[in-house]
């Protein structure tokens, strides 16, 4: 009776070890409500600290990023000033209204020599620090018109393990720090900035934004959806599940059955780029990923709450981020970063390991449009969850006691 | 979609069937029996560069140079869409040939700096590159020119896609 009781806990220990989550099915509301999606907006979206970039993007004084958040129907400006700090503005000029920096998609990116932002309209000239430097024939203007009160209108900013957050509310409830809490001294430490070869990839999806974080926040699709891609992988389960208040994170953990195939061999004997390549030895992990030293570890995978999912291997790391237009509509953005190439045989390698990647993520979000679809049919009102898709439980019950936490 | 590949000349492909290990073997003395267009190239610091003219390939790569004008692509946009409209058929018979000597032009490239190959080389690297996009589908989805079971790929945007190398 004791192994068949022990069996039990091996099989359910993930709930038994986080019993306030429950064990019963999750509502399918949450993705096809209206009224919920404008509540996550206006509540969690508008007052969560959201990574918008990395510093290597704004490298330089005057180099700045403008990112359009359809959700909140705006842009921001991410700039780094001559002080070097980045800071980050809404994408409108005090004049009457332009966007200061013309956008040329969803993210819009350069750099002024002088550290200026200047708007075409009509030549209004801001600082990177987001001061109001320069008008045009000034003097036309009013007294009752003050140049110090016109600057750019400043978004909340910090900047944590070279991840550049926003908060898009003007005074926000915790700092980063405070909004980062123990999740910070989980993932600092990796050596993001040495990583610096990105591999990058968006696209619109016709779901809501959490069959996005779902679908990508379990391993046991992992033998169903890579049958194409990782047919020799076998997922062993999670590791070392754990909460730091609204974020999540876990170890994901896969054996390979079978030996890797020809170009696989020659690729990994090259350069570290894949996730399904066994990594030699423990070089870059900080001591608090993989703690006990399991040799099936492939990658931590985590949710920094609300819409970040950051995935932290050896010599890999990696970023799946949703970003809501609609209850129906989302943007999802994936970045995979590895070491860049020094030879041309590293770069051949990377090429390979990344396309195989790209391939796996074409499995992943293949099923999220079918899965919105069925959802707004009504014919189910509740999703079935096992022990292993606890990371889509805990973000249902951040999700839903944030909402109901707010009436 | 526009080519940056020569006209399809019409010379006899000579050395189609050497065997990998002839071409491994004349890989070692390409220094010393460096073919006219190799010497040509040699000391030309060709950074980057698409590959815009002629369909030669370092002494030692004969073998392989039927494949220039197809897939010596210089951009990942262009051989995903290039893999995507071949047949099985076509991708099997690449993928044959270029697995044998992939080690020999792993070894090939690497006697240049990265990104510095000169014109020929800069094409036999841009093969190995194809090589890398059609490699999953003969040995993991049987041949299937997509994906199998996946998002339309055209719909992914790659912002690497455009790069060259
Ligand atoms: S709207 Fe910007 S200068 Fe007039
Ligand atoms: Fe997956």
């Amino acid at each position: 009776m004791a192994t068949a009781t022990g069996e039990l806990v091996r099989r359910h220990r993930w709930t038994q070890l986080y019993p306030e989550l429950g064990q019963g099915p999750i509502p399918t509301e949450p993705y096809v409500s209206e009224e919920i999606y404008q509540r996550e907006i206006e509540l969690i979206f508008k007052k969560s600290w959201l990574r918008v970039a990395r510093v290597e993007e704004v490298p330089e004084p005057g180099s700045y990023k403008v990112k359009r958040l359809h959700f909140a129907n705006t842009a921001i400006i991410i700039v780094r000033a001559k002080d070097g700090v980045v800071r980050a503005f809404h994408n409108v000029c005090s004049h009457r209204g332009n966007t200061v920096v013309t956008e040329t998609g969803d993210e819009t990116f350069g750099h002024n020599k002088s550290a200026v932002l200047p708007c075409r309209f009509h030549g209004w000239v801001y600082g990177a620090d987001g001061t109001l430097v320069s008008v045009p024939e000034e003097d036309r203007f009013y007294s009752c018109f003050e140049r110090g009160h016109n600057g750019l209108t400043p978004v909340a900013t910090d900047v944590w393990e070279g991840f550049v957050f926003i908060n898009l509310d003007p005074r926000p409830l915790h700092t980063l720090a405070e909004f980062l809490g123990g999740y910070a001294g989980h993932f600092g430490g990796y050596p993001y900035a040495a990583l610096t070869e990105c591999y990058s990839y968006t696209t619109y999806l016709d779901c809501n934004w959490k069959i996005g974080h779902d679908s990508f926040s379990e391993a046991y699709h992992v033998t169903t959806i890579h049958a194409g891609s990782f047919p020799n992988v076998f997922s062993t389960g999670l590791a070392d599940v754990q909460f730091f208040g609204p974020h999540r994170t876990c170890a994901v953990c896969l054996n390979l059955t079978q030996a890797p195939t020809k170009v696989a061999v020659v690729a990994g004997s090259v350069h570290r780029g894949s996730l399904v390549q066994k990594a030699a030895e423990r070089r870059m992990l900080p001591p608090s990923i993989n703690p006990s030293g399991r040799h099936d570890f492939a990658f931590e995978l985590s949710t920094l709450f609300p819409n970040l999912l950051l995935h932290v291997a050896e010599g890999i790391w990696f970023t799946h981020q949703f970003w809501p237009i609609a209850r129906n509509r989302t943007i999802w953005e994936g970045k995979y970063y590895v070491r860049a190439a020094q030879t041309n045989s590293q770069r051949w390698a990377l090429e390979y390991a990344q396309v195989l990647q790209r391939n796996a993520w074409l499995e992943d979000t293949q099923t999220m449009e079918n899965t919105q679809k069925a959802l707004e049919s009504g014919a189910k009102r509740y999703l079935n969850l096992q022990d292993e898709e606890i990371l889509i439980r805990h973000n249902a019950h951040v999700l839903a006691d944030r909402l109901a936490a707010a009436e | 979609m526009k080519s940056t590949t020569s006209k399809r000349s019409k010379k006899a492909v000579t050395a189609a069937g050497k065997s990998a290990r002839t071409a491994a073997k004349r890989l070692r003395s390409a220094k010393t029996v460096a073919s006219p267009a190799a010497k040509r190239q040699a000391g030309t610091r060709s950074k980057r560069i698409p590959v815009r003219k002629g369909r030669a390939l370092p002494a030692g790569f004969e073998a392989i140079e039927r494949f220039v004008k197809r897939w010596a692509l210089p951009t990942q946009n262009r051989r995903q869409a290039r893999r995507r409209k071949s047949t099985t058929a076509e991708l099997q018979d690449f993928y044959d040939d270029m697995l044998p000597v992939l080690p020999s032009i792993l070894k090939h490239v690497d006697t240049f700096p990265l990104g510095e190959l000169p014109q020929a080389s800069q094409r036999l690297f841009f093969l190995a590159l194809s090589l890398a996009e059609v490699a999953p589908h003969i040995e993991l989805y049987r041949g299937d020119p997509n994906v199998p079971y996946a998002f339309e790929e055209s719909r992914f945007v790659a912002e690497h896609g455009e790069k060259i190398g």
